[in-house]
């Protein structure tokens, strides 16, 4: 299979909600900036990839609104709607196919414009579960109970892992939530759905992204320097919360390997340098260190107790602040992608970590992580 | 950056998707829901091949993919273990309880996979892990997961 | 073009207004259990899935999530594309590229929908801009209505015309046991029926049907092993130019040109009418069945009805177009463009039963939908 590189990136700063921009007006500040980064010009985009949702948008064919701002006039574009970095496999595959030789992914999402309980409630099966009131939150309520019950997790190390996201965000200055924090603040703060509180729970996010993937031999039409595609892989459990073991990630693990596999990876935990994973609540965070097989079950709290996933520790994760500190939907795995991207770039400025060539990147979709995509990149 | 652009007053417009709909429960779900209203049964369904007794019942095992014949169908309950539970303390417009309100998930005696439900009837610090409960029953039912008020401790019981 | 890449295996439902006896996840497994069947595999051969559905016409969201019981894809990989009507054939076509990329070797493609359980036009609507169009767009015929118009001023074109599309699109369905409306129609019929908008009556336009497809996509090593003739993909491509209804040339099909071209190109067609052996074409509207004729390159401009009238595009003709009844006889859009790629690959394999144009080696399916999109797939009997 051909080697396929990120040559391109862009991110909008995330916020609570982006008043004078629409979807349009997003995509296009992602796409042109993009080809900015790389120092190319849409002409030499062969073909796009866009990532929307219909609920979040309001509006069913939500890839609609961005057609024109994505630059994806005369050419092959399709659209993926899940995490983006979901969108990037599909960008991808388009390439390793030899049809393409570059792609364009972008994704967007405006989570302050509709109503986050109602369009996470409408994820659930109509039937069974939609009926109960069941959202994002008293889903992932339900699993971060379950990794309590089942392996023996305690909220004092979710709250150092908010500490640690939102203490990462003040070197970032795209993060929505950079915040000065000690774990007391964020066990006192107000319980939202037991046992996850306040300061648990990431926010509702503005914004867009947009990455450029080029095969081996276009890479030199950007110029930055390429960061590899190295492996992928993604899974999906069962959807029914009742017929998943939500305290152990199955799809994660199945993801992972089949990344790591790809990756010529024999042993993650000494090969990866660094990872952004999709801690959309801090419980998240650990629960899939575990599924990664960085450590065994139940082993995910003493890494963060011991300082390790600290950026300057020895397995940094998500010295971006993660998506505890900013998470537009959709958007939030592939900027996972973007971040580890700068970081082997050696680009990431305050927030950049010191030994940084191989970084796993890491996407969710559907209640509780229910599908997973799992990024390796490296700067060989 | 276009100066003018910082100095619009930024509008928005308000508005929503208003779509009703009328979901196909299909043979097997109606046959779950109709045992539950006329009968006040929960059934569930064995795969035949990798033996796991599924609730709610399934025409085809979610992992083997086989079809599962009737003569799988089994009732499971009315008791259960309470596996996990939260306690939800915001609102909003889908939920058909107040909060605060407990979700549950719990596994029916006799079935290999969990239901999600409420669990009330009780101070809500009084829930536990892996306490026993049972299903209220609405005494009118229309089949549908509701006939099923919740679910509630069974005198003070823990596994 | 990359690494080649068959269709293998087809499967659909027994489309109908409303399958009360099934939800959507068995309405899923219905023809995924088909395709497996039809190509002889099982769920271990296949290594990933790739779904499409309009999401409003249900009220799911994350359909790759909710669906995954439905597609027997526990612990495999899975992602949703969505397109709107041009959803079938950009899941198809993305199932090609899972393929083609090397990453996997048999891949099912499923489009799905259960019109039944929404309002379709109140959905629709909503694909508009809710600020700039929602207001006037009122729905798919209203805007398919408009293009009819400007295409009989401009040619002279008549309603009769079209009827001859809707006439041999409905009696080729006779021969497709899967499809919705199985009854054939006359002229008189369709003239008789009720004006919607004008010019489109209601048998000019398409029904609303729950139903479902599977296709399977395999490597080239894979396919020689399952298939004895395996319907390989010749080109792909997509044009979804436009994002404002207003943007819209109602006089050309600028996207059905534009993708055709690059189509014919890539599969080192030339003169189309005469190489191709059979069309499924997407047309949700009788008078699509000339005009996009047009946009395709079978004819000049205007000259369309020439082709319908003289038989050339009947089961007899000299290019059959739509022997599975078409987007007319069943339309459940997430699988409709599906439905096309299926029924053109069945014509290639030989597998067509009673709708089978003899001698099948070289066929065209195209997708339509969303703000006048277009998609075109070539399939043929050999390897590219």
């Amino acid at each position: 299979m051909k080697k396929v590189a990120v040559v391109g990136v862009a991110q909008t700063r995330f916020e609570r909600r982006i008043v004078n921009r629409n979807y349009a007006d997003l995509i296009y500040e992602v796409t042109t900036g993009a080809l900015e980064d790389a120092g190319m010009t849409i002409d030499q985009i062969d073909n796009v990839i866009t990532v929307s949702n219909d609920f979040w948008d309001g509006r069913t064919i939500s890839s609609m609104a961005v057609m024109d701002a994505c630059g994806a006039y005369g050419k092959n574009v399709s659209t993926v709607e899940g995490d983006g970095t979901f969108g990037a496999v599909y960008g991808a595959m388009r390439i390793w196919s030899g049809s393409f030789g570059t792609t364009l992914v972008v994704a967007h999402s405006k989570s302050s414009e509709g109503s986050l309980p109602l369009i996470t409630n409408a994820m659930f099966d109509p039937l069974y579960y939609r009926p109960l009131g069941l959202d994002a939150i008293s889903s992932a309520a339900l699993q971060a109970q379950a990794y309590i019950d089942s392996r023996g997790a305690n909220i004092e190390d979710w709250a150092l892992v908010s500490v640690k996201n939102h203490g990462n965000a003040r070197y970032n200055p795209l993060a929505q939530l950079p915040m000065d924090l000690t774990i007391d603040q964020v066990l006192a703060s107000r319980l939202v759905a037991d046992p996850l509180k306040l300061l648990d729970c990431s926010p509702i996010s503005d914004g867009a992204c947009a990455i450029i993937l080029a095969e081996e031999g276009r890479v030199s039409e950007s110029k930055q320097k390429p960061v590899w595609l190295k492996g992928v892989g993604y899974a999906a459990e069962l959807h029914y919360l009742g017929d998943r073991d939500l305290s152990d990630p199955q799809a994660l693990t199945q993801a992972a390997k089949r990344a790591y596999n790809m990756a010529g990876l024999t042993n993650p935990q000494e090969q990866i340098d660094f990872f952004e994973i999709y801690d959309a609540f801090s419980y998240m965070e650990p629960l899939w260190l575990e599924g990664l097989g960085i450590c065994g079950a139940g082993g995910g709290g003493k890494l963060i107790r011991k300082g390790v996933t600290e950026m300057r520790g020895y397995l940094p994760v998500n010295s971006s602040g993660g998506v505890l500190s900013a998470h537009a939907v959709l958007v939030a795995g592939l900027v996972r992608m973007i971040e580890v991207v700068l970081q082997i770039r050696g680009t990431a400025g305050a927030h950049q970590i010191e030994r940084a060539r191989i970084g796993l990147a890491h996407g969710i979709n559907g209640p509780c992580g229910q599908s997973h995509c799992v990024w390796i990149l490296g700067e060989n | 950056m276009v100066e003018w652009r910082d100095k619009t007053e930024p509008l928005t417009y308000e508005g929503g998707i208003h779509l009703p709909y009328s979901w196909t429960v299909g043979r097997v779900g109606s046959r779950f829901f109709i045992e539950l209203r006329d009968n006040g049964r929960i059934m569930a369904a064995r795969c035949p091949k990798c033996g796991v007794v599924w609730v709610p019942p399934r025409l085809r095992c979610p992992v083997c993919f086989i079809i599962i014949e009737d003569a799988n169908w089994l009732e499971v309950g009315p008791y259960g273990t309470l596996q996990h539970f939260t306690i939800v303390r915001y609102e909003h417009a889908a939920q058909p309880m107040e909060p605060p309100f407990a979700y549950a998930l719990i596994k029916l005696d006799g079935a290999d996979r969990a239901i999600v439900h409420f669990v009330s009837g009780t101070d809500l610090v009084s829930i536990k892990q892996g306490m026993k409960v049972k299903p209220v029953l609405k005494a009118n039912r229309k089949g549908n997961i509701f006939d099923i008020a919740y679910f509630t401790p069974v005198g003070g019981q823990t596994q | 073009m990359g690494r080649k890449v068959a269709i293998t295996g087809f499967g659909q439902t027994h489309h109908a207004a409303r399958r009360w006896d099934v939800n959507g996840l068995e309405l899923i497994q219905e023809a995924v259990a088909r395709a497996l069947e039809n190509a002889e595999l099982s769920l271990d051969d296949i290594d990933a899935m790739v779904i499409g559905n309009m999401d409003h016409f249900e009220g799911i969201n994350y359909v790759d999530t909710w669906s995954v019981e439905g597609l027997g894809a526990f612990l495999k990989p899975v992602f949703k594309v969505t397109t709107g009507g041009t959803t079938g054939a950009t899941v198809a076509i993305a199932a090609y590229y899972h393929v083609a990329s090397g990453l996997f070797e048999n891949v099912i493609a499923i489009g799905w929908e259960k019109n039944s359980e929404s309002d379709t036009t109140g959905a629709i609507i909503t694909c508009s801009d809710p600020i700039w169009d929602r207001f006037s767009y009122s729905g798919a015929i209203s805007s398919l209505a408009v293009e009819a118009s400007a295409y009989m001023k401009t040619y002279g074109i008549t309603e009769r015309d079209a009827a001859r599309v809707t006439v041999r699109d409905r009696s080729n369905a006779v021969n497709n046991p899967y499809a919705h409306l199985r009854k054939a129609v006359s002229i008189e019929d369709v003239m008789g029926s009720p004006m919607l908008t004008e010019p489109i009556k209601l048998l000019d336009i398409c029904p609303r049907s729950d139903g479902a497809a599977a296709v399977i996509f395999s490597s080239e090593e894979k396919a020689r092993k399952i298939c004895p003739q395996p319907a390989w993909i010749h080109a792909v491509s997509v044009r979804h130019d436009t994002t404002w209804f207003g943007d819209i040339d109602y006089n050309r099909l600028v996207s059905l040109e534009s993708a055709s071209k690059e189509a014919f190109k890539i599969a080192g067609i030339r003169e189309p009418f005469k190489e191709l052996d059979v069309c499924e074409l997407y047309l949700p509207y009788s008078f699509a069945g000339l005009k996009w004729m047009e946009s395709i390159g079978f004819c000049g401009p205007g000259e369309a009805p020439r082709l319908l009238w003289d038989g050339k595009t009947d089961m007899s003709g000299i290019l059959p177009v739509n022997p599975s009844g078409g987007v007319l006889s069943t339309n459940c859009i997430g699988a409709t463009g599906l439905l096309r790629v299926g029924e053109a690959a069945l014509q290639i394999m030989g597998k067509a039963e009673k709708r089978q144009v003899a001698g099948a080696r070289l066929a065209l399916a195209t997708g339509f939908g969303g703000c006048f999109w277009s998609d075109v797939l070539i399939i043929g009997a050999d390897k590219p």
